[in-house]
């Protein structure tokens, strides 16, 4: 007898309602406890990202301050190991740096034609009969003045200027007028020397700084001194002017005491531009270089450029008129028609 | 207060930077363009290591062309405005950086300029000091605050 049989569910238990395979259950709802815990991750992860930064900061600090510091303190170093300071005296005068030299000696031929004699008197008394002054086959140029002087100050920038288009000036050293008067920037002649073909030039500081006396003037020099310029007491018919330094003598052709008003003015009884440093040694330079810069204009630097004018239209007469490029230019030309016209004394 | 005004520590500092050294550079670019304000140099001597002139008219006095001090003007009238409590608190993304990037760059000229004065020039600017401390006070407060300059970003 076959009988039917019945599989029997294998639990042994009925199912209730189809179950779908594979479905995702919906996500519970997060708890507070949940949130919290996250929240407070975020807030370490930044404050880790925030840390970090920090150091990041002051490492750069920390950088910054050992450049700054090592630049202060190579140069601290430097200088009190090698570097001479000058003496307020300016009996032992630091050399001028390049920045201050080479402006002036290299002044454009156009800057000199530009400004000209700009309408200003000659500097210089034109002599007669006097006998010629010359040294080692060369017109000789006599500068006396003395470190502390003001006008010699404002001088020395236009013959530095002038000269250098006759030769060549090394080891010209910085300095400046009197504390007391003026304390106005400007090269000394100290321990330098000038070397040209065609000029012989001789300067001598009387005094320093502080009046103290300095470079011993030659006998044959303090005459032609007391000839051509004076004494403290007396002007001579060469400087009726007045008698002063600083006293120029070019082959005792040409001679002057103290400063033209265009130099002068630089001084001005402690009122002028350059009193108490005016705007730098390097600024000044500068100015000579380029007289219608805001600072040129600003001093009055155009003045520096019409001395240096004069001087070399003089020079030129005595030497031969050469170098021919600098005695037949427009300035020196013009200067030297002015001197023409001066009515020669002695 | 708001967190968009309020002060902190840093914030003042950097206001408080930026404002002295905007009113240093006006000083020394007025000085520099006109004869109506003189440069008077605390402790300076003509020719002696500390000389504002001497450093304020070197060739090293200007950059580019452009006057020193008026780029220092530039940066602080920027600084100024750029260290204000709205700023630091802004949510301008493009705040944060600049501030940063300009402190940076100002960092990197001030080194230049110390080095001209010591080197080339020869001579120091007491102004010119007090306008690198400054800058140097703001770099300090900028690079350390990154996390401050970008909380509300």
């Amino acid at each position: 007898m076959r009988g039917s049989s019945k599989v029997a569910n294998v639990s042994g238990k009925s199912s209730g309602a189809p179950r779908r395979l594979g479905s995702q259950q919906p996500a519970p709802s997060k708890s507070p406890k949940a949130s919290a815990s996250s929240g407070a991750q975020r807030r370490q992860a930044r404050a880790r990202k925030g840390s970090s930064s920090k150091r990041m900061g002051w490492i750069a600090v920390a950088l910054v301050v050992v450049v700054i510091g090592a630049l202060i303190i190579v140069k601290v170093t430097s200088s009190t190991s090698s570097t001479p300071t000058a003496d307020p005296a300016g009996r032992t005068p630091l050399p001028a740096p390049a920045a201050m030299v080479l402006p002036v000696t290299g002044v454009p031929s156009s800057v000199f034609d530009s400004i000209g004699v700009n309408g200003q008197a000659a500097m210089f008394v034109v002599t007669k009969n006097q006998p010629s002054l010359s040294q080692a086959g060369k017109p000789r140029f006599i500068y006396v003045g003395g470190e502390y002087c003001p006008y010699c100050a404002a001088m020395r920038w236009s013959l530095v200027a002038a000269l250098s288009r006759f030769g060549t000036f090394k080891n010209l050293k910085e300095s400046a007028s009197g504390p007391s008067d003026g304390d106005i920037p400007t090269f000394s002649f100290l321990g330098a020397s000038y070397s040209s073909p065609y000029v012989q030039f001789t300067p001598y500081e009387q005094t320093d700084r502080l009046g103290a006396l300095l470079t011993p003037v030659p006998a044959d020099v303090q005459k032609l001194y007391t000839t051509y310029d004076g004494t403290q007491s007396r002007s001579t018919i060469f400087s009726s002017g007045g008698a002063g330094i600083p006293f120029l003598d070019i082959a005792n052709r040409y001679v002057s005491a103290g400063d033209p008003p265009y130099l002068s003015s630089f001084f001005n009884n402690d009122t002028g531009p350059l009193v108490n440093g005016g705007p730098g040694a390097i600024a000044i330079a500068q100015s000579v270089n380029n007289p219608n810069s805001v600072i040129g204009k600003a001093i009055g630097a155009s003045g520096f450029i019409v001395a240096a004018n004069y001087i070399a239209a003089a020079v030129c007469n005595v030497d031969g008129q050469m170098p021919s490029a600098v005695c037949t230019s427009k300035a020196v030309t013009a200067a030297k028609g002015v001197l023409a016209k001066a009515t020669p004394i002695g | 207060m708001s967190a968009g005004t309020s002060f902190s520590p840093r914030i003042l500092v950097t206001f408080i930077a930026s404002v002295l050294g905007l009113g240093i550079s006006t000083y020394l670019t007025l000085a520099h363009f006109t004869n109506v304000v003189a440069l008077t140099c605390p402790l300076g001597s003509s020719g002696g290591a500390i000389d504002c002139a001497k450093v304020t008219t070197s060739p090293q006095s200007y950059v580019f062309g452009i006057p020193v001090a008026v780029l220092g003007l530039a940066y602080f009238v920027a600084m100024t405005a750029l260290s204000t409590p709205r700023a630091w608190h802004s949510s301008n993304r493009l705040i944060a950086p600049l501030r940063l990037a300009s402190t940076v760059v100002s960092i990197g000229f001030i080194s230049y300029l110390l080095y001209c004065e010591l080197y080339t020039i020869h001579s120091i600017c007491i102004w010119c000091s007090v306008v690198h401390v400054m800058t140097l006070v703001i770099f300090i407060a900028v690079v350390t605050g990154w996390d401050e300059a970008t909380l509300n970003r």
